[in-house]
Parts: C-alpha cells; structure tokens; sequence
C-alpha cells in the first residue's frame, strides 16, 4: 500500500488528541475494519456552511467480506417482501438473481449496486454486533473527509487523480480492490473514484457522494451528488424492483462511519 | 437513422395494406390480428401476477409502438392479484383500466381474463411454467398473441405438446413471443452474426456458469400448517419440478440458450452429475424441495464439441456468472455478467486481455423491453413471429442436462422428449382444494431424483 501527502493544506486540520486510530474487529471473523480518526470543522455544503464534529471514518470504501458477515448473519428476506421495517428491525437483502458483485471480484473489492435500505440495514447490524454507533456519514462530514482541509471544492489534477483514483480513464470499466491507490491526508483510500459513497443529506435522504470508476477524470470531486434513477434498476425484470439490490448502478458502494 | 426508420414505416404500411386485403379472404383466420394493425389500442390480459409477470406487464405497456392497455387480470391468489395491480397502477395508471369485475381470481381464471379480450390483442402467460401449455391452448382457441414467460415446457410430454399447439398458433397467423430475452441483447445479436460469420473460427467448447445463492423460491422449508399443498407449491414454485423444471429448468436455461444460439445448434445428449448437500438452512431447519444443490452438465454436439454448463445455489459459496465461447480463431465472452450482461466481446486467441481484444459490443439498451417492442411492432406490421419453437427446443435442451444430472444416466434429445413421466398430468384439474401434484412422505419431503436409483424417471 502506498501512503503520501498528496493534497495541499488551505488551512490547519489537526486530529484532536482524544481520538485514535483503531481497527473494528468483527466477531467471529478474522475481518478488521479499519478506522481513523477525522477533526471536527466546517464546511459548505451546497450555499450552506455546516459544522461537523470529529468522527471516525474507515480508511476503504466497505469491501464485500465485510458485507458478507452482515449477509450471512441471519435468514434471508423473501424476495420483493414490501413489509414496512419497524426502527429497529435488522432485515437481510433478499438473495439475488444476480451476481451483485458482477463477477468483477470479491475479497478486497468494493461493495457495489446495493441500495441506500441495504446499507441502512448493514449499519443496525453493525451496531447491534459491536455496541457502537456506527452508521452512514452525512454528506457534510463525507466531503469535510474528502476535502482534508482544502477550503471549496477539491479538484485535483490529472497526475494527482491518477496516484488517488480509479476513473474512466484507467479503471477498464471496473471497480478495483480498495486500498491500491494513493490514500488522502487523513488516510483515506478512493475518497474519489472507485465507487460513489452512499451518505445522508441534511434531511436524512439518502444521496450518493463522489465519482466513481466509470466518470471521467474532470469529473471526480467533492461536491459531486446523485440521487437514485429508476434506470439504475432497469434490467431488474420484476416489479416490485428488488429493495435490497441495484440491477444497474455498479458505481453504488459505502463507507463505514463511526461517532466519536 | 432516419432513412432506416422511413424504410420500417414504408415495410409496415405496405405490410398492412396486404394484411387488410388477406382479412376479407380469410375472415375466420386473419381477423385474428386486424382491429391491431396500424394504431389502434393493443389490450393485454396478464396471467400470472407474480414479480415477472408484473415486469412483464409494465415493459408491454411502456412499447414505443403503443397504445397499449392492461385490461384484464387473473391469477390463483388474491395478494398477487392486488399487489400487482397496485405496483402497475402506480407506476403507469394511465394505461391500466382492470376495473374488479376484470379482476379474476381461481384456476380457471385465466379463460375469463382471455374472455375480455378481442381477437389480436395480448395475453401474457407468466404464471408458472407447469400450467403454460394449457393457458396457451386457450390462448389460440381465443386468437390471442402471446407473451410467455420462459420456461414454456417442463418435461418431455409437455414439450410434445407445445410442439403440437404451436403448429395450429402458427397456422392462425399469432404473434408469440418467449422471455428467453437474450436472444433480444443487442450485443449478442451481434457477436452471433460474427460467431457465424466466423471470427471465432469453429466452435469446439462453449462453457456456462450461474453460482450463485438459492435465489427465489429455490429451496423451501416445510410447508406452514395454514397452507395447503397445492398452494404452497405454487408460491414456491422453482422447489417443484412439475411447476418450473426446478431450479436448473428456470435458471440454467438462459445461459444453455443463447450458447446454442451461438454454435447454432441444439445438443444431442447429455451427461451430469449432482448432488444435495447440507440441505438446511441458516437455522437448521431442513430445506424439503425437490432440488439439487449443485449441477454440472456436459452437452455433446452432433459434431461431437462439447458444452458444459456448472450450476450451483449454495449460500456463502464463491459467485460466478458468465458464459464463454471458445473457437479456433479465438474466444468470445457472451455474458460477462448474469443472463446478458456486456459488454460481449471477441479476442484473438484464447486469452480474454485487453491486448487480444478484437471486438466489443457497445449496445446498453434492456432486453426485456426489447423483446416487446419486437412482439407488438411485428403484430402491428401483421409479420410472422413466432419464439415458441426455439423456446421449446431450449426447454427440452435444458430439461434433458436435468435429467441426466437427475438420473446419472446419459440422455439423448429423443429419449427426454420421448419419457413418458409427465410431471403434471392432470394440470386442467388443479384447483384450491385438489391434491397437489406431488405430495411429501412422512417426513415431510417431497420426492427427490436420486441417480443411479431412479433412472428411467426424475423422481
């Protein structure tokens, strides 16, 4: 793994004492996850200057053998079962028609086309089976990470994003393992490419931050958002779509955040 | 693009006007498809209201070459039957008008469903695939196009059967298309003109995988003790042979069709193996339905070139899910991912790497919609089209790996189409308080295949 300074810094961004680095150990499981500690500060998000508090963020964009501790924890959902999920039932995504991970590979690779109910799902399991408050990040603190101290949008250049990330440009049309290109000031891999990274958004919406392995390099920045198309489930030949799993948005993946 | 679509429309217009002209010389059998020329309204009846089947319906409404309506329902259970017209009409209620009396509920649902439309409009069968020969037989009594869920046979004496109602559809002039929507991806339309055009040279191996979890209904625990037999094996259709063909028959049979699509022909026997495991699931409750965990088939050509096609529903066990092409001049990927994934692709040689590629498909377009635009533009145009004889012939192709898997015997094409186990005899009959067609023994499993014991008959 290679590990540098690559983002210039517009002002000080330092990690409080309090907070250290720190690998999440998964029962039962020889699986760590990796988190590292990020400093509280402000950021515009949109027209808006939000404040975030420090928090821990995983270094990678959540892989599939994490995912799957989660997936074979308990029974599977009936597939297209529409029940309302009350706050604090824990539900697995119904099995798949498809290979969610398109084949592309497994161990150390992104999770991908999963949808924002899925991730939602994965975190209750989390804090159930480790006691702490793990969850999505809102987008404010996603790009607050991403950004690393840089005041306004981070754009990088092309030699840059090249060390950093996996865009149109170089990923042959794939996801790559997480962690092989250049990590950002706080230790964070694929911030920008890979895959886009599920977060929630000041209404607790669901949005989709950051570019991904099929946009072009100008592309890839922090203030990048989707939201859920119905296209990206439109190979899904059933009706009700599947609520667990996206047919169509290989670009869809996760990062694990944990409150102080 | 633009002088490409003006030839269509001149084709369709010409095309009408003769099929105009041949309606009042054969009113009983051309009138099948008049009122549907042109751009009159298009009714379908959906049969069938489970998860495809309202996928269905909403790709048949969503046609470029509309209007086309839902105006009629039907299936055996009342939550299918609602949940489903909620689902279409919340997603397209401007063209569903299925007021409740054309709502119809029972196992002879489907007549009165096919009773609502007019000769030439659309039935989609999409129920089960044990009771398609039946709602088809009624379909062409009633002069109705078709739209059928793939599989459309699930053993030997039903696929004699389809043979037989086909031969009268194609008479009545009806349009009918199978969901066997692979042959409807772009991409692979065009890797199979240049498979035949031979840039791949010949074809000596074609390999298929589908591994993946037990998806959908695949493996079922014991039936729930406010449920009758025939319902619950209905609900869990892929577990029962006599209602999908299993999870080979409904699986396996996309990948075994577009690779017979690609060599350009069909197989002419069969050898494989297979086998159940730890059948029970993430609690330990046993799992009691009629498949086998794991699959691998060998086809065998007329030319003696091989196919071997691996299945596998086993929670937790590495994915794979592609299918491959391998010719003397080189190897072609024909589903990268899934059922018709892309990009497909050509290489020179028999390393799939960038530096071999030779060609790549680009087309992203769904085939699920592709199928139907196809269905209906060839209705309007009153151009045969008619997918049930391949689809039978894939259904037989697929079921016969089955049975050999299922038998441990080695089966040829005339030995599966002509065993005379037939897995549902007394389909018409079936009704809510009926026996079902396969019952459990004492302890509470159904009939499994056991090769090597049983080897004239799959369970």
């Amino acid at each position: 793994m290679i590990t540098s300074i690559l983002f210039a810094v517009a002002g000080p961004m330092s990690v409080p004492q309090d907070l250290k680095a720190y690998s999440e150990k998964l029962p039962k499981s020889t699986i760590e996850i990796k988190m590292v500690p990020i400093p509280g500060g402000k950021v515009k998000v949109g027209e808006k200057t939000v404040d975030v508090a420090p928090f821990y963020m995983a270094t990678t964009e959540t892989p599939w053998e994490v995912f799957d501790q989660y997936l074979l924890s308990g029974e599977p959902s009936k597939p297209y079962d529409q029940t309302v999920f009350g706050p604090d039932v824990i539900a697995r995504p119904s099995y798949s028609y498809i290979l969610p991970d398109l084949g592309w590979g497994h161990e150390g690779y992104p999770v991908i086309n999963v949808t924002s109910t899925t991730v939602e799902m994965f975190f209750r399991w989390l804090r159930t089976t480790t006691k702490k408050k793990y969850r999505l990040p809102t987008e404010a603190e996603w790009q607050w990470a991403c950004q690393a101290g840089v005041d306004g949008e981070l754009k990088l250049s092309s030699e840059e994003l090249d060390k950093s990330a996996w865009h149109k440009g170089n990923s042959a049309g794939m996801t790559h393992p997480v962690g092989e290109k250049a990590a950002n000031k706080l230790g964070l891999f694929d911030i920008l490419g890979n895959v886009g990274e599920w977060a929630t958004d000041a209404d607790g919406k669901p949005v989709l931050c950051g570019g991904d392995f099929l946009l072009e390099a100008e592309k890839q920045n922090s203030t990048l958002r989707r939201r859920y198309q119905p296209n990206w489930q439109e190979t899904d030949p059933q009706l009700p779509k599947s609520r667990w799993w996206l047919a169509d948005a290989p670009f869809a993946g996760f990062r694990i955040v944990c409150e102080k | 693009m633009g002088t490409k679509k003006n030839q269509t429309s001149r084709r369709q217009f010409l095309q009408t006007t003769g099929g105009l002209a041949a309606a009042s010389l054969l009113p009983n059998i051309a009138k099948a498809g008049v009122h549907t020329q042109g751009s009159g309204e298009i009714r379908v009846a959906l049969i069938g209201c489970g998860g495809r089947g309202s996928g269905a319906a909403i790709n048949a409404l969503s046609v470029k070459n509309g209007p086309v309506k839902l105006w009629a329902m039907a299936d055996v259970f009342e939550d299918r039957l609602n949940g489903s017209w909620d689902n279409i009409k919340n997603q397209l209620g401007d063209k569903v008008d299925v007021p409740k009396d054309r709502r119809f509920l029972g196992f002879d649902a489907y007549k009165k469903a096919m009773d609502s439309l007019r000769p030439g409009d659309v039935a989609i069968l999409t129920t089960p695939p044990g009771f398609r020969w039946l709602h088809y037989q009624y379909a062409i009594s009633k002069k109705l196009n078709v739209f059928m869920e793939k599989p459309i046979t699930v053993d030997g004496p039903q696929s004699k059967k389809m043979i037989e109602l086909n031969v009268l559809a194609k008479a009545a002039g009806l349009k009918v298309g199978v969901g066997l929507m692979s042959r409807h991806t772009i991409g692979m339309q065009e890797l199979a003109k240049r498979i035949q055009d031979g840039e791949l040279g010949e074809i000596l191996l074609m390999r298929g995988y589908r591994m993946h979890g037990p998806a959908a209904s695949s493996q079922s625990t014991p039936k729930p003790d406010n449920m009758s037999d025939i319902e619950y094996q209905i609900r869990r259709f892929h577990s029962f042979l006599w209602a999908s063909g299993g999870c080979y028959n409904d699986f396996y049979i996309h990948h075994i069709d577009h690779l017979c699509w690609m060599k350009g022909a069909y197989p002419v026997k069969a050898q494989g193996v297979g086998g159940r495991h730890y059948k029970v699931n993430r609690e330990g409750v046993p799992f009691i339905d009629q498949n086998f965990d794991a699959y691998s088939v060998e086809y065998t050509f007329a030319d003696g070139s091989k196919f071997f096609f691996d299945g596998r529903c086993m929670d937790g066990a590495a994915g794979i899910y592609s299918s491959y092409v391998h010719g003397t001049k080189g190897v072609g990927i024909v589903a990268r991912s899934g059922d018709f994934g892309g990009p497909q692709a050509i290489f020179k040689n028999q390393n799939m790497e960038a530096s071999s590629l030779a060609w790549q498909s680009t087309d992203r377009s769904n085939p699920y919609q592709n199928e139907w635009e196809v269905l209906i533009d060839r209705i309007r145009a009153n151009q045969e089209h008619n997918e049930v004889e391949t689809g039978i012939r894939t259904c037989a192709v697929t079921s016969m790996g089955r049975m050999a898997a299922h038998t441990g015997q080695e089966i040829t094409y005339e030995q599966f189409l002509n065993c005379p186990h037939e897995f549902v005899p007394n389909v018409a009959e079936l009704d809510y308080a009926k026996p079902a067609p396969v019952m459990p023994g004492a302890d509470g499993k159904y009939p499994i295949p056991q090769p090597g014991v049983k080897k004239d008959r799959e369970y």
